[in-house]
């Protein structure tokens, strides 16, 4: 590689069109080239390989803290007013490292063990399959074409987490709202002019509708995520009030997001392999590996951002204190060192031991709620529809404009042609 | 530590899934005397955790068999009760 070479992977954003489409070209160069490159564009370190990025997660000098950094910046600025937005926002749990964060994360995990989410298997099948059947409906006609973003990948995950979290299902719009704007900030947009006040206006909103929600579940307890975290709050002092708000736009932001966007991540993979959409079709048994395939190949969780608590030395790179770092999850589950031909979708694999759900302490709380919401759904979904087709190419399709959260905006399919059934 | 199975580390009646395990600290949390994180970045059973050497936290455990993300933890009798009193 030459010098230039070099220096032209530090300017590229990962913002621009081109990559928000397909920025694994742009990762193959770092994983062979520069697998730690500070880079100009974003003024971060990029750490691309699988081994690096496992080592960065369960390293104690990759610290996590995004808000205290950022607030510290904008408060140095006249006329910023954001401090309740950075106050709820530093108190979610992957911002916060031990012993607060660990004692959030044990609070919260009981909601998402492997046998809670066994129970909500059925309501996750129930309403894949009103969602499946709705779709079936609209396809039907000839030509007709359906948007799976909108018609299945975003409600279902939306309906599950209301029902298990505890807040009223008509609410879902208001609640995907928020969610988008607090989406902004988390997931990183491009910083435009009144990025910072939207997401604080969504969050003061979302906190009086949560505290009120709560003021209910203190009167009348009831079976759900947040009444439980209301008892912990009154019971034991466990967590602060302003735990509980912060701990719940967590959960709702994330459930509704993340499993959203890996389900259209891994249809449009799906759609456009039409041997390995049939395979899944005649054999539901290979669901569950299939998932961690797409995972892997096209999961919702491009990067994690994290801070350098310490000067540190990296791949021969010094990286000094305070420095922001992202570790490429996108590019670590195509490092060729740890997965044989990285970048073809092998739905059998085996061992597939993907970063998608990041490692170590903020490895994602909710993975066996996304696993079995992805594998139920999806095996709904195929069960119900006849054969689908991409409606326009998959390169062509309207991807969201976030850093940290990879994604489509639509996801327009078509009963395939030549289908007779 | 007998009858290890590859990618699997096990002490007293406790056996971990090290290529399942991600290091996400939950059994640590529930039974700290228990499990520990250990140089690898995986769970691992305390020298003197283990229900055969006196430590009879066998709710914690239990527990952190059931709070484990990616169900990487289990026992490896069928009567864990039994075999530590």
């Amino acid at each position: 590689m030459t010098r230039t070479d070099a220096q032209a992977l530090e300017r590229v954003s990962l913002l621009t069109p081109e990559l928000l489409v397909d920025p694994h070209p742009y990762f193959a160069e770092l994983l062979a080239h520069r697998p730690v490159l500070w880079n100009e564009a974003h003024r971060a370190w990029l750490i691309a390989r699988y081994d690096d990025v496992v080592a960065a997660f369960r390293s104690e000098a990759f610290g996590s803290d995004r808000i205290g950094p950022y607030a510290r910046l904008r408060d140095a600025r006249p006329g910023a007013d954001l401090e309740r937005m950075f106050t709820v926002l530093g108190k979610w749990m992957v911002f916060l490292s031990p012993p607060d964060h660990s004692r959030l994360r044990i609070l919260a995990h009981r909601s998402f063990t492997p046998r809670q989410v066994r129970i909500l298997k059925s309501r996750v099948e129930t309403v894949a399959a009103e969602l499946a059947a709705h779709l079936r409906a609209r396809i039907a006609p000839r030509g007709s074409s359906v948007d799976l973003v909108e018609g299945f990948c975003l409600p279902l995950p939306g309906r599950v987490i209301a029902g298990v979290f505890g807040v009223p299902e008509a609410d879902g719009e208001m609640l995907k709202s928020w969610a988008e704007e607090l989406g902004l900030f988390i997931n990183g947009s491009a910083r435009e002019e009144d990025r910072d006040r939207r997401v604080a206006d969504a969050i003061l909103e979302f906190e009086k509708y949560l505290k009120s929600l709560i003021a209910g579940y203190r009167r009348r307890p009831a079976d759900n995520i947040l009444s439980g975290l209301v008892t912990a709050n009154d019971q034991d002092d466990a967590l602060s009030e302003e735990e509980v708000v912060a701990t719940s736009m967590l959960i709702l932001d994330a459930g509704y997001k993340t499993v959203q966007n890996a389900l259209g991540n891994a249809l449009v993979l799906l759609l456009d392999s039409p041997r390995d959409y049939q395979r899944l079709q005649d054999d539901s048994d290979l669901v569950p590996a299939a998932v961690e395939e797409l995972l892997r190949l096209n999961g919702p969780s491009r990067l994690s951002v994290r801070r350098a608590v310490h000067d540190l030395e990296l791949g021969g790179c010094r990286i000094s204190k305070d420095s922001r770092v992202y570790l490429l999850q996108a590019a670590a589950n195509r490092d060729p060192r740890r997965f044989d031909d990285p970048n073809e979708l092998r739905i059998d694999r085996t061992s597939n031991s993907h970063l998608a759900f990041g490692m170590g302490i903020h490895f994602c709380l909710g993975a066996a709620l996304a696993r079995m919401e992805l594998t139920s759904a999806l095996s709904v979904l195929l069960r119900q529809l006849p054969p689908l087709e991409l409606a326009e190419p998959a390169a062509c399709l309207p991807r969201h404009r976030l850093l940290l959260l990879n994604g489509l905006e639509r996801l327009p399919v078509r009963i395939a042609r030549g289908d007779r059934r | 530590m007998t009858g290890e199975r590859p990618g699997h580390t096990t002490r007293g009646l406790i056996e971990v899934d090290t290529e399942a395990c991600v290091g996400s600290a939950t059994c640590v949390g529930i039974a700290s005397d228990v499990f520990s994180i250990g140089a690898g970045g995986k769970a691992v059973v305390n020298p003197r955790g283990h229900l055969d050497e006196g430590v009879q936290d066998v709710q914690g455990v239990q527990d952190a068999i059931d709070g484990c993300p990616v169900t990487a933890i289990r026992w490896r009798s069928a009567d864990p009760s039994g075999a530590a009193r």
